[in-house]
């Protein structure tokens, strides 16, 4: 009962500040409808071809690019949230209430998750109307963006134990997001990495190679399901252990 | 005793901030606990809340074991921080239910325990406000309310008054008199004497993290001092008046300073009485008056130390 009413506490916070709904929802959505704009138009005087199917396989790419990109940096609220709340004054309050900490702690996460959800849900419906994108097995995709979600939230407390002030959390989950996107298949610049690295150990390339976008042309001829469930293998093993890291830390370090 | 704390150490490296305290609170009392700053008064409360952990001692609360995950002891305690903590993007109304709800409040208890703490803090009218558009003042008394919502027995309230305008000062001061007469038990920090005085029944005086000196107000003065200082005024002054005044058993000196007379007498003699009588007698009395030595020099006596310090500017 608690946990849903700290729940429902931090998504009432959370739309009380629009500049952040913007951020986490129009941001995403304008830089996907920008670049698939753009892209077209070159492929179009190019005279290339970039369907597939009847699906848009550029536009895949780049939504699913995007996408990732900013669930991996959706963990900022449940971080931030926790840092004012359980680092600063408001915790002498919060912690004299007959409420555990980890009520808290969860209660951000979920609400966190919710908001990372509700976004993700509507780019994904607007690109597949608007631009024809390939969504693959649908429940490969929501466990895929889930999982990464969940692993941005682990980031962002886990930051914030540590964080001198909130605005750094803002910081360092947008760099590590950036430096994530930008090896994997990069957004403005590309860091080269070696492929098994970049399919197997950073989050969102696998998360790539869950929902096929490396091989799309296999993936719709359905070829690729079993390669999908071991990427997905990989992200629940990776999300468990930051799981497990967060909780360490929470223990050894009661703020 | 509604809560007591026994021989409490809590050490930060090598410092101490709690010194084998020793704090009896009792059912339906106002405690005060005063000391000047850095005195430890926080961090005795934050222990006695069960929000840190201590090094030594024992902390019991309604006769039970405190510590940092009894969530039965917090149930019916209340905390007013020393700091604003208040969400600032929340409305005074949507604050108050969510502390209210976490105290496991709900529905219409929920609602109704709102309204009432939303009268008594006066921010009815302000109540769908956020607070960053409040006064100090107002703020203050939001900080407080939250901490009433869900009627706690016992009421810490940490220096809730410190940079609060006079007017606002004296409106927390009837306020925790009002809580304390519906019989919460309330702990009151402050490092100005004259609110303790106001209205604490008993106080407790702090110094280097721990309590050198309690009692009721009385006791304490009567302690360090036994004299009173009594100042008169008389319509004629003359030195016959002088001499009889000396000559009263129990009075020290009689010192004419202006057309003030300044009489040291022993406390409890009933001089003040007598004085007076023979003032009548020598053409009357313009103005009299008698000083209790107060909690200040008190505290001066036991530490050599003021209450206040110059550097805080407060
Ligand atoms: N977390 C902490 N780390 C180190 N020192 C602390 C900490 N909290 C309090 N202190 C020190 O303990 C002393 C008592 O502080 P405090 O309880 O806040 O005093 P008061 O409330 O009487 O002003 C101060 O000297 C303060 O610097
Ligand atoms: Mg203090």
């Amino acid at each position: 009962m608690n946990f849903l009413i700290t729940t429902k506490h931090y998504l009432k916070r959370f739309f009380t500040n629009p500049l952040e709904v913007a951020l986490m929802t129009l941001l995403p959505a304008g830089i996907i409808f920008i670049n698939i704009l753009v892209f077209d138009n070159i492929a179009n005087e190019a005279g290339a071809d970039n369907m597939y199917n009847s699906y848009n396989l550029a536009a895949t790419a780049i939504t699913m690019m995007i996408l990732f990109m900013f669930q991996l940096m959706s963990g900022v609220y449940a971080g931030q949230s926790i840092f004012v709340d359980l680092r600063q004054d408001r915790r002498w309050r919060l912690m004299a209430a007959p409420v555990p900490m980890s009520t808290y702690v969860f209660g951000a996460i979920a609400a966190s998750m919710i908001f990372s959800l509700t976004t993700a849900a509507l780019i994904l419906g607007v690109s597949f109307f608007a631009f024809n994108i390939f969504l693959g097995n649908i429940a490969i995709v929501v466990v895929a963006v889930f999982l990464i979600a969940l692993m941005s939230q682990f980031i962002g407390i886990i930051i914030s134990f540590f964080a001198k002030s909130k605005g750094a959390i803002d910081g360092i989950v947008m760099a590590i997001s950036f430096t994530m996107s930008a090896m994997v298949g990069g957004f403005l610049i590309n860091i080269p990495v070696p492929q098994f690295i970049r399919e197997n150990i950073i989050p969102t390339g696998v998360a790539f190679r869950a929902v096929g976008v490396y091989d799309p042309i296999n993936t719709i001829a359905g070829y690729r399901m079993n390669d999908s469930l071991i990427a997905i293998g990989i992200l629940i093993g990776m999300t468990f252990l930051l799981g497990i890291v967060t909780l360490v830390i929470a223990r050894r370090r009661p703020f | 005793m509604i809560a007591t704390m026994k021989n409490v150490v809590k050490r930060y490296g090598d410092f101490m901030a709690l010194d084998h305290l020793d704090l009896d609170i009792k059912e339906g009392e106002i405690l005060g606990l005063l000391g000047p700053n850095g005195a430890g008064k926080t961090t005795a409360i934050r222990a006695l809340c069960g929000l840190i952990d201590v090094d030594r001692g024992d902390i019991n609360v309604f006769g039970k074991r405190q510590s940092i995950n009894n969530v039965d002891i917090k149930q019916d305690m209340g905390i007013v921080t020393q700091e604003l903590t208040v969400f600032s993007d929340l409305s005074a109304q949507d604050n108050l239910k969510y502390f209210g709800s976490l105290y496991g409040l709900r529905g219409s208890q929920l609602m109704e325990n709102v309204k009432r703490v939303l009268e008594f803090v006066e921010l009815t009218e302000h109540a769908k406000k956020k607070p960053d558009k409040y006064s100090g003042g107002m703020k203050s008394r939001l900080n407080i309310g939250c901490a009433l919502v869900h009627r706690p027995k016992l009421l810490i309230m940490d220096e809730p008054t410190v940079g609060i305008d006079p007017q606002s000062r004296n409106h927390i001061l009837e306020a925790v008199k009002k809580i304390a007469s519906e019989g919460t038990t309330v702990i009151y920090t402050s490092h100005y004497m004259e609110e303790v005085q106001a209205i604490c029944n008993n106080i407790a005086i702090m110094d280097a993290g721990r309590v050198i000196a309690g009692g009721t107000i009385d006791e304490l003065v009567g302690r360090i001092q036994h004299e009173d200082t009594i100042r008169l005024i008389a319509a004629m002054p003359s030195e016959a008046l002088a001499e009889d005044i000396r000559a009263i058993s129990g009075v020290k000196s009689v010192t004419m300073i202006g057309n003030e007379y300044v009489i040291i007498s022993t406390t409890g003699s009933g001089n003040l009485n007598r004085i007076m009588e023979i003032a009548m007698r020598h053409g009357g009395v313009a103005n009299i008056s008698s000083d209790k030595p107060n909690l200040e020099d008190v505290f001066l006596t036991l530490t050599g130390k003021t209450l206040r310090d110059e550097g805080s500017g407060q």
